[in-house]
């Protein structure tokens, strides 16, 4: 059968330059496209907030679109170009985007620039946002079944590093009692130019995009050095096992187990690792217990892919009727037959395929290349924008035996059965 | 590089106007079966997508259930291929296959490497000409979507959406039609062999290739879906006539932290005069980030994540639709305050400077959301049945940077009359 190891994923030319301030760019000229995209990238998360205050991180992002000290409001300059932008916090980076006609670049040059200016501090915008905010925990955590997954497993599985909570916070509490010196604090030790990366992909050449940086982010002041200090988990050494019943239509199972860091060498080994044993519909976990057992609904595995160690993840639906512990017993026999020898040259080539195309569609999109530009600068190498398949095509069958095999063990393992009431 | 000068940052700079949108018409074939196949080339591209278009949407069925279910098994299993063989081959090749059931057709869709095309058209060819809709795997297939079905119901939005959708076009219509959770079980491996056999075919069907095409491929293509697929015949279309009258709807549900709002009407078909002008009037209302009611109910009041307001152009109805979830105490604020601003844009004109930002917003959605190949073969297929090809978008373009306040305030007037369209409540009244 055909393998792409020897394809040749298209290489992504980029320049990259530092402004006195600290403030990094990167930038990929593509002339195929009429669009400009730009992204900043942040380098604060939820893992920066104290346990006190969490999801000041994300509660921040909606606020830097509450105008900043020049302009009164964010989106509609932007709309008028033509433009259009999100943002997401996540608990490594918040990160800002946007696109627009290339014509019209400068505007975004103008308009983030100013946000990392200074902010306009207005206190309708904290008070409505916190509002927002608070819809927002109530939309997509409580007010739905299985919203509340991640906020139960997150402490289950993290007892020091602030990866404990989740990026909307642990407490909806610290939301609505954040106060505008909280705001001030917090913009002023992160949001600088030496914390930030910006990555700028369309057609536009690295000199074009040089001299709008001098002429509209050089000005502004770098911010006090920083340094990350977090609390280190600890090995975990004993099972961990939690179990809640609510008002859902079925049982699930989630499963984690610590994994490394996201520039450990073993990195990509463990992520192929949870695409062999549960993504996509051909996986043994999906394949056993989906669709010749019928025992589970839906079935995955997945890494959760943070730069500090994080965790690799099983997560199923049991099938309505299906009695739980039916279920549970057969998941764990998988998961032993899993660690039992190492892939066939097949599915280990089968993964593999599956990151270079996954690679080759992501690099379609200009915003996606820019996103990607500016992530892999953070990890302190851009160059891994070419180079990451590689890493992943270099992963023996040897290697995933080995690292599955210290990886999913019981006591590293933290088991959340979440049942449905009244069965 | 340059000198630094003191900048002026109130002022924004200069905004360009892009008004030409170039895009080219794709190359059209016909496989000696009569199946249309469009070609949007780049040679510069690695990755295929390559969709198949049938009439064989939900109007179509006669059982609830029956089109999108015929649709999406026909990769659990066919005559070649086990459930397993097929997913073992699109999952090595890194490739994806979706299928996809709207009321008026079903797609199917290929995304793979350009070198992948040869082994995944032996599949997609099977599934589509003999899928064996295998009892076993079909127990096993509907029990899943049902679960997924009752997870939704659990969301006061998915229950306000049934509601919502089957009143806007009328209770047992054609369009107005939606599942409930007994439909699954009345279904049966009968109902999906007899609505593949009659709708899933050549005659009528549509094919659109993007990415580095070479003719190779297309001589593939026509191997396997134009000389070994025989004509068919074409199916009778289905009949729907809106029947719709305004009311409001509250549903009542325990314990819920929010409440799901629905708002809307059925609207006038895609080839209306007045269409285009509607679409400028909707993002204005609710169809961009900066819309009023965004502007009003989340950014102004904070009682919502998001609130937005859509088109949703079918072949033979269209809906306009206001939706969103508050918290249950400001339930009631939130219908006045939509009602409020579906009123001022009936009493006021919009001013010049919210017209045009609309424009260029929309101008830039347009480049964007036809940005590269793959992207203009998505788009593409809305003008199939109109066959009017690309120029559409540039003509529509033409007609959004055209469109005046007034006419907009004549538009609002006729279709935006609040107590002439239908309300949805799930939740509570706080």
């Amino acid at each position: 059968m055909l393998s792409f190891a020897g394809l040749a994923i298209r290489m992504i030319k980029y320049n990259t330059f530092t402004l006195a301030n600290g403030l990094r760019f990167v930038v990929h000229h593509d002339p195929t496209t009429p669009i400009v995209a730009m992204n900043i990238l942040y380098d604060v998360g939820a893992r920066d907030e104290q346990p006190d205050k969490t999801g000041f991180a994300h509660l921040f992002e909606h606020l830097m679109f509450g105008g900043s000290i020049n302009i009164s409001r964010y989106d509609e300059p932007l709309q008028v170009a033509g433009g259009e932008n999100n943002a997401f916090t996540n608990s490594d980076y918040t990160n800002y985007y946007l696109t627009l006609p290339k014509q019209n670049i400068e505007t975004a040059f103008w308009l983030e620039s100013d946000r990392m200016l200074s902010l306009a501090f207005s206190p309708k915008s904290l008070e409505v946002q916190r509002q927002v905010v608070v819809e927002e925990f109530r939309q997509n955590y409580l007010n739905q079944p299985y919203g509340d997954v991640w906020l139960l497993l997150k402490p289950l599985a993290y007892k020091a590093h602030p990866y404990q909570w989740n990026t909307i916070g642990k407490d909806i509490a610290h939301i609505e009692s954040a106060t505008l010196d909280d705001v001030k604090e917090f913009y002023s030790r992160f949001y600088n130019p030496n914390n930030a990366i910006v990555a700028v992909a369309g057609d536009v050449t690295p000199d074009e995009v040089r001299a709008l940086a001098e002429k509209w982010f050089a000005p502004i002041p770098a911010g006090p050095l920083r340094l990350r200090n977090l609390p280190t988990e600890p090995q975990q050494t004993e099972k961990r096992f939690l179990e809640v019943f609510r008002a859902v239509p079925a049982h699930a199972i989630y499963k984690v187990w610590h994994m490394c860091a996201k520039n450990d060498p073993d990195y990509e080994t463990t992520d192929l690792i949870s695409d062999l044993l549960g993504s996509g519909q051909s996986s043994p976990l999906f394949k056993e217990l989906v669709l010749k057992k019928g025992l589970f609904a839906e079935i995955s595995a997945f890494v959760t892919g943070d730069i500090d160690p994080g965790l690799l993840v099983v997560s199923g639906k049991v099938m309505d009727g299906v009695p739980f512990e039916k279920a549970e017993k057969a998941l764990s026999e998988q998961l032993q037959l899993f660690l039992q020898k190492p892939p066939s040259a097949n599915e280990l080539r089968k993964v593999k395929n599956r990151v270079v195309s996954g690679q080759v569609f992501s690099d379609i999109s200009v915003l996606h290349k820019a996103m990607n530009l500016a992530f892999y600068t953070h990890m302190g190498d851009t160059e891994l924008i070419n180079t990451m398949t590689k890493r992943y095509r270099k992963v023996t069958a040897a290697q995933i035996h080995s690292v599955v095999n210290q990886l999913m063990t019981e006591t590293n393992c933290s088991t959340l059965h979440y049942r449905k009431e009244n069965d | 590089m340059t000198e630094k000068t003191d900048i002026l940052r109130t002022a924004a700079p200069e905004i360009l106007q892009v008004s030409d949108l170039k895009l080219l018409e794709p190359k059209a074939l016909k496989l000696s079966n009569g199946i249309e196949l469009f070609c949007f080339n780049d040679t510069t591209q690695q990755a295929l997508r390559f969709d198949m278009v049938f009439d064989a949407g939900s109007a179509y069925q006669q059982k609830a259930l029956v089109a999108s279910t015929s649709t999406r098994m026909m990769r659990e299993g066919s005559q070649k291929y086990s459930v397993g063989a097929i997913n073992a081959k699109i999952d090595y090749h890194g490739a994806y296959l979706d299928l996809q059931t709207t009321k008026d057709q079903c797609y199917l869709s290929l995304y793979c490497l350009d070198k992948s095309l040869a082994s995944m058209l032996p599949i997609v060819d099977n599934i589509l000409k003999e899928p064996l809709f295998k009892e076993r795997n079909f127990k096993i297939f509907n029990q899943r979507q049902k679960q997924d079905f009752m997870v939704s119901s659990r969301k006061n939005k998915h229950l306000a959406n049934r509601i919502f959708t089957a009143r806007l076009y009328g209770e047992g219509t054609t369009y107005g039609k939606v599942a409930s959770e007994k439909d699954f079980d009345l279904l049966e491996t009968a109902d999906l062999k007899a609505f593949h056999e009659s709708y899933l075919k050549p005659s009528g069907t549509k094919m659109v290739i993007s990415g580095p095409i070479t003719d190779k491929m297309i001589q593939q293509i026509e191997k396997h879906f134009g000389e070994s697929w025989p004509e068919s015949g074409i199916a009778a279309d289905f009949e729907h006539t809106n029947q719709f009258h305004p009311e409001s709807i509250f549903q009542s549900k325990e314990h819920s932290l929010q409440s799901a709002i629905m708002m809307g009407r059925p609207v006038m078909l895609r080839s209306h005069p007045d269409y285009f002008g509607f679409l400028v009037l909707n993002t204005i209302l609710g169809g961009y980030f900066g819309s009023r009611l965004m502007a009003n109910i989340r950014e102004d009041k904070g009682y919502t994540y998001g609130i937005n307001s859509m088109v949703s152009p079918l072949r033979k109805a269209t809906g306009f639709t206001i939706a969103t979830e508050v918290g249950i105490a400001v339930t009631k604020q939130t219908l006045q305050e939509i009602k409020n601003e579906l009123n001022r844009l009936r009493e006021e004109l919009v001013s010049e400077q919210e017209l045009t930002l609309v424009k260029n917003y929309l101008t830039g959605t347009y480049l964007r959301s036809l940005d590269g190949v793959y992207n203009q073969a998505d788009k593409f297929r809305v003008t199939l049945e109109s066959r009017s090809g690309m120029n559409y978008f540039v003509e529509s373009l033409k007609a959004i940077n055209a469109i005046s306040s007034m006419e907009l305030n004549r538009l609002a007037q006729l279709y935006l009359n609040p107590d002439e369209m239908v309300t949805v409540v799930v939740g509570a009244e706080g």
